[in-house]
C-alpha cells in the first residue's frame, strides 16, 4: 500500500468509527425514549437486539479492513442483510413474530445442548461438569424451564427467507443481495469458481481451473455497503416506532463524513 | 423496494420439479457437444500440418491422403477427422502406406505431424511412421502447445482453417454435396477470416456444417486415442500451482 492509499484508508476508518459511535448514541437515544410495554416485552427485546446486532456487525467489520474483500465481506454482508429481512418481517406483526423468534431460539438452543450432552456422554465424560452446557441451560431457563421448552425443527418463522422477503415487501433486496451473497456463505461454485480458481494458461491443460488464494486487497466498497445495511436497520426500526423523528439517515451521515 | 408485478424471468424455460429447463433442451432433437473435448482431438493433427506446411501445401497434402483413404477404407464414415484413420484394418494401413510413400506429400505429412508422433503415441496415423524413429531433438513441445493454444478457441483463425479443411476435403471428394445457393461454395473466402464480413459469414456456415459432421455424441468412429487426448496432454506437463509467491 502506498502513502496515498494508506491515507485514504485512514480516512475511511476514521469516518466509519465516527458513524459507529453515532449509531451507538442513536440506539441509546431511541431505546431510552421508548415507551416499553411490559406485556409485550419480546417486541422491545428482539428489535433492540437486532439493531444492536447490526451495529456489532458493522463495528467489527469497520475495524478490520483486511476483511473488506470478496472472500470475507459477503459473509458479513449476508448476515446484515438477513437481519434486515428478519426485522422487516417481524415488524409487520411485532408481538406474534417476535415471540416466534424467541421461542425458536430457545428451542434450538435446547436441541444443541442435547446434542452436546450426548457427545460428552458418548466420549465418557460427565455433562454436569461441562461449563458450556451449564451456561446454555441457564440461558434457556432464564426464558422458560428447559424441560418445558418446545423444539421447532423447521425455520423460526415457518417460512423461507424468500417468502419472508415477499411478505416484508423487499423481494428485490432478497433477489439482488441476499441470494448472491449466499453463494459466498455456502462456498457455492458460482462463488469459489470465480474467486478461488485461476485458469491455467498452459494450452495442454484445456483451461483447467487451478486453486487460487487472493493475496488480499482492501475494497472500501464493502465498508460503504456495511453502512448502507446499518442504515437500513435503523430506517426500519425508526419508521415503525419513531416516525416523527426527522433526522438524516446513517447512510447520509456517513456519505457526508467521507466527503469531508 | 416493492413486490410490484415484474416481467417473469426465464419465462421460456419449462419447470420440471425444482429445475428450469431451457427451450433448446426440452426435446431430444439436440445433443450438447464440447469443442475442447469432442472436436480438438479430431482436428489437432490438421492444425499441426497447416502450421508446419502453410495452408495451401497442407490442404493439398491432406486432400491427397484422404482421397487414398476413401479408396482403401470400407468405413461408412467419410470425413477426414483423425478418428477415421483408426478404422483402417492392418492390411488397409499397409496398402495406404505403400501408396502414399511414393507421393511427395508423404515426407511433408511426416514433417507436419512429427511432434504429434513423438508426444502423443498411438495416434491414428502412427502407422505412416512405420520404422522411423524420432529423437527429442527432432521435436518441440512448444510447437504442440502453440498449436493447441491456437485452436482452443473455436472461432480463432487457426481453428476455423482446420474446420474449413475438413469441409473442403468433403466437398472435393464428393462426400458433401452443397446446392448452388450454399454459402459453403465460397469456402475459399475463409482465408480472409476474420477480417471481412463475408469470411465471417462463411465461418458461421462452416461451424454449423461442421457440427453436423462431428456433433453426434453417439459417433462410433471415435477412437480411444481421441478420448484420451487430454489425459495425455496433462501427462506431458502436469498442472502445478504455486500459492506462496
Amino acid at each position: 500500500m502506498n502513502e496515498r492509499e494508506s491515507a485514504d484508508l485512514n480516512k475511511w476508518i476514521k469516518s466509519l468509527k465516527s458513524i459507529i459511535s453515532l449509531s451507538l448514541e442513536r440506539l441509546e437515544s431511541r431505546w431510552n425514549s421508548w415507551e416499553i410495554d411490559a406485556t409485550k416485552i419480546t417486541i422491545y427485546e428482539v428489535t433492540g437486539a437486532m439493531v444492536a446486532r447490526q451495529i456489532s456487525l458493522a463495528k467489527s467489520f469497520s475495524n478490520n479492513p483486511q476483511a473488506w474483500n470478496n472472500d470475507l465481506a459477503p459473509l458479513i454482508m449476508r448476515a446484515m442483510v438477513e437481519n434486515i429481512i428478519n426485522l422487516k418481517w417481524i415488524l409487520k406483526d411485532p408481538l406474534v413474530r417476535s415471540r416466534k423468534f424467541v421461542e425458536w431460539g430457545i428451542g434450538n438452543e435446547k436441541l444443541q445442548v442435547e446434542k452436546r450432552v450426548r457427545e460428552i456422554e458418548e466420549s465418557g465424560g460427565n455433562p454436569d461438569e461441562d461449563l458450556a452446557t451449564e451456561s446454555n441451560i441457564a440461558w434457556i431457563d432464564f426464558h422458560r424451564y428447559t424441560f418445558l421448552t418446545e423444539v421447532n425443527l423447521g425455520s423460526w418463522s415457518g417460512k423461507s427467507v424468500r417468502q419472508m422477503s415477499i411478505e416484508a415487501e423487499c423481494k428485490d433486496f432478497y433477489d439482488l443481495v441476499y441470494d448472491p451473497f449466499s453463494n459466498n456463505s455456502h462456498s457455492s461454485w458460482n462463488h469459489i469458481g470465480k474467486f478461488n480458481v485461476q485458469i491455467s494458461e498452459n494450452p495442454l491443460h484445456r483451461f483447467l481451473r487451478t486453486p487460487y488464494v487472493d493475496s488480499g486487497h482492501i475494497d472500501p466498497f464493502y465498508a460503504e455497503l456495511s453502512m448502507k445495511y446499518l442504515s437500513m436497520v435503523f430506517d426500519t426500526f425508526e419508521s415503525k416506532y419513531f416516525p416523527d423523528i426527522n433526522e438524516k439517515s446513517i447512510l447520509e451521515l456517513f456519505q457526508e463524513t467521507i466527503r469531508e | 423496494m416493492s413486490n410490484v408485478a415484474k416481467k417473469k424471468i426465464l419465462s421460456d424455460h419449462k419447470q420440471k420439479g425444482k429445475k428450469l429447463i431451457p427451450i433448446m433442451m426440452q426435446g431430444n432433437f439436440l445433443s450438447e457437444i464440447n469443442w475442447l473435448d469432442d472436436f480438438v482431438p479430431e482436428l489437432f493433427w490438421i492444425a499441426c500440418v497447416q502450421k508446419k506446411l502453410g495452408y495451401k501445401t497442407a490442404n493439398e497434402v491432406l486432400l491427397e491422403l484422404h482421397e487414398l483413404y476413401l479408396e482403401i477404407s470400407d468405413s461408412k464414415y467419410p470425413h477426414n477427422i483423425f478418428s477415421s484413420y483408426s478404422s483402417l484394418k492392418g492390411h488397409q494401413k499397409s496398402k495406404l502406406l505403400d501408396r502414399f510413400k511414393s507421393s511427395k506429400s508423404y515426407d511433408k505429412l511426416l514433417m507436419g505431424i512429427k511432434d504429434l508422433q513423438y508426444f502423443y503415441p498411438g495416434h491414428p496415423l502412427e502407422f505412416l511412421y512405420s520404422n522411423l524413429e524420432l529423437s527429442k531433438e527432432d521435436v518441440d513441445l512448444e510447437f504442440i502447445k502453440s498449436v493447441l493454444g491456437d485452436i482452443s478457441f473455436r472461432r480463432s483463425k487457426e481453428a476455423m482453417y482446420a474446420q474449413a479443411l475438413v469441409l473442403y476435403v468433403a466437398m472435393a471428394t464428393g462426400k458433401l454435396i452443397v446446392t448452388k445457393e450454399s454459402s459453403l461454395l465460397g469456402i475459399n473466402e475463409i482465408k480472409e477470416y476474420p477480417d471481412t464480413e463475408k469470411s465471417r459469414q462463411i465461418a458461421s456456415s462452416i461451424r454449423a456444417s461442421f457440427n453436423g459432421i462431428l456433433g453426434n455424441k453417439d459417433l462410433t468412429i471415435r477412437c480411444d486415442w481421441a478420448n484420451n487426448f487430454w489425459v495425455r496432454s496433462f501427462e506431458l506437463e502436469r498442472p502445478h500451482i504455486n500459492l506462496q509467491k
